[in-house]
């Protein structure tokens, strides 16, 4: 496609034809009286007189401002009125748009491009307002909203939040129940929707009666139950030897064990149980791993405290014995 | 590392799991204001024949 060219050089005539020799240009801002300069060349670098003078053609160079418009008045070299022209608007070239570009500032207020590309490394300001001003919706508008303080789209027939920052609001569907968030809200995951996948980190975090498929704890996996039948953990535990030199073989959440005498000791929880309520499952080896060996009384349980418990082993008579493996757990 | 003290009826000795130090052993499971003693693992006799007549040296 190609234009006309536009008028090279302004020529003025008199109204029987001839060029206005000498005649004079007034240029003003347009709609007022205030003078405004016109330039001699592209640069604007070089003010004309004004009024502008037309040479010996009836010519001159008239250079405008893309950021202004003016009105012209036409007089003669004897400064004879001809003509008042008002509203002269220059025309928009490429390099109008070198800056700032008048979209949306002076005319044209809104304009349509097939794509738009900025190259600068610096920024746009885009539309601002508040969420009352939004505009009716369509679908891809984005604007900053001064409400919320936060970049917006239309999405989906809807204004949305767009990019990082406070929640406000949580779409529903696609498995996601929400709604509108003032300073705390909920933010429901339907499991037979959605799903999360990959390795997810809670940290400090509360779980409220979580059903826990096939867990590992430290790697190691955790007990697999069926039904319904509620699972208790030991809440302590101890083996040790109690001959010779008496000597713990593993436990858990016991600081020590005291040792009273022949076959007479107690367990002492690192971290103590609630009350004194709880229940001790013992089992021992009396003195050798034997089968033949008679049955020996205990470990029998005594001073069941929050803080410890006691342990009484003994031989086949009355009487106390130290045995060769003493075992507990505590369950509450 | 144990730690002895004196009972009514003898010597108790107090084995530590290692779950605590021992500081926090002897402040939990000593009774409160008994004289004590952290010795070492050795100093406690192996032989048990005569243990309920172990005494606790002052």
């Amino acid at each position: 496609m190609a234009v006309l060219t536009p008028t090279p050089k302004q020529q003025i005539f008199n109204s029987d034809g001839t060029p206005l020799v000498g005649g004079k240009i007034y240029t003003y801002a347009a709609g007022t009286s205030t003078p405004i300069a016109t330039y001699t060349d592209y640069s604007a670098g070089t003010a004309n007189t004004n009024p502008v003078i037309l040479n010996s053609l009836g010519q001159a160079n008239i250079w405008l401002l893309t950021s202004a418009s003016y009105k012209f008045i036409v007089k003669d070299a004897s400064d004879v009125l001809l003509y008042t022209v008002d509203n002269i608007l220059p025309p928009l070239d490429n390099n109008s748009f070198s800056s700032p570009p008048p979209i949306g500032n002076v005319t044209p207020s809104t304009a349509s491009f097939t794509t738009l590309t900025l190259t600068a490394t610096s920024a746009s300001t885009l539309n601002r307002g508040t969420t009352g001003q939004r505009p009716g919706g369509v679908n891809g508008m984005i604007r900053y909203n001064t409400t919320t303080a936060s970049m917006e789209g239309y999405i989906n027939s809807a204004w949305q939040i767009l990019g990082p920052g406070s929640v406000t609001s949580v779409a529903t569907g696609t498995g996601l129940t929400g709604g509108p968030i003032t300073s705390t809200g909920t933010l429901s995951i339907d499991s037979t929707v959605a799903t999360l996948t990959g390795t997810q980190t809670l940290t400090n975090k509360t779980l409220t009666s979580p059903t826990l498929t096939t867990p590992n704890i430290n790697s190691a996996p955790f007990v697999t139950v069926t039904g319904t039948a509620p699972l208790y953990a030991a809440r302590a535990w101890i083996n040790f030897n109690g001959i010779g030199t008496v000597a713990i073989n593993s436990s858990g959440n016991v600081s020590s064990i005291t040792d009273f005498g022949v076959g007479d000791y107690s367990v002492n929880f690192t971290n103590g149980m609630p009350d004194n309520l709880y229940s001790v499952v013992t089992a021992g080896t009396s003195t050798t791993d034997s089968t033949t060996t008679n049955p020996y009384q205990g470990p029998g349980l005594l001073n069941l405290a929050t803080s410890s418990f006691g342990l009484i082993c003994g031989s086949d008579t009355s009487t106390k014995l130290d045995w060769l493996r003493v075992c507990a757990a505590v369950f509450r | 590392m144990k730690i002895i003290y004196k009972t009514e009826t003898g010597v108790a000795i107090v084995i530590p799991t290692g779950e605590l130090s021992i500081e926090e052993v002897v402040k939990k499971d000593v009774p409160a204001g008994v004289p004590f003693k952290i010795v070492n693992d050795d100093e406690v006799p192996s032989d048990r024949t005569f243990r309920n007549a172990w005494e606790y040296a002052e």
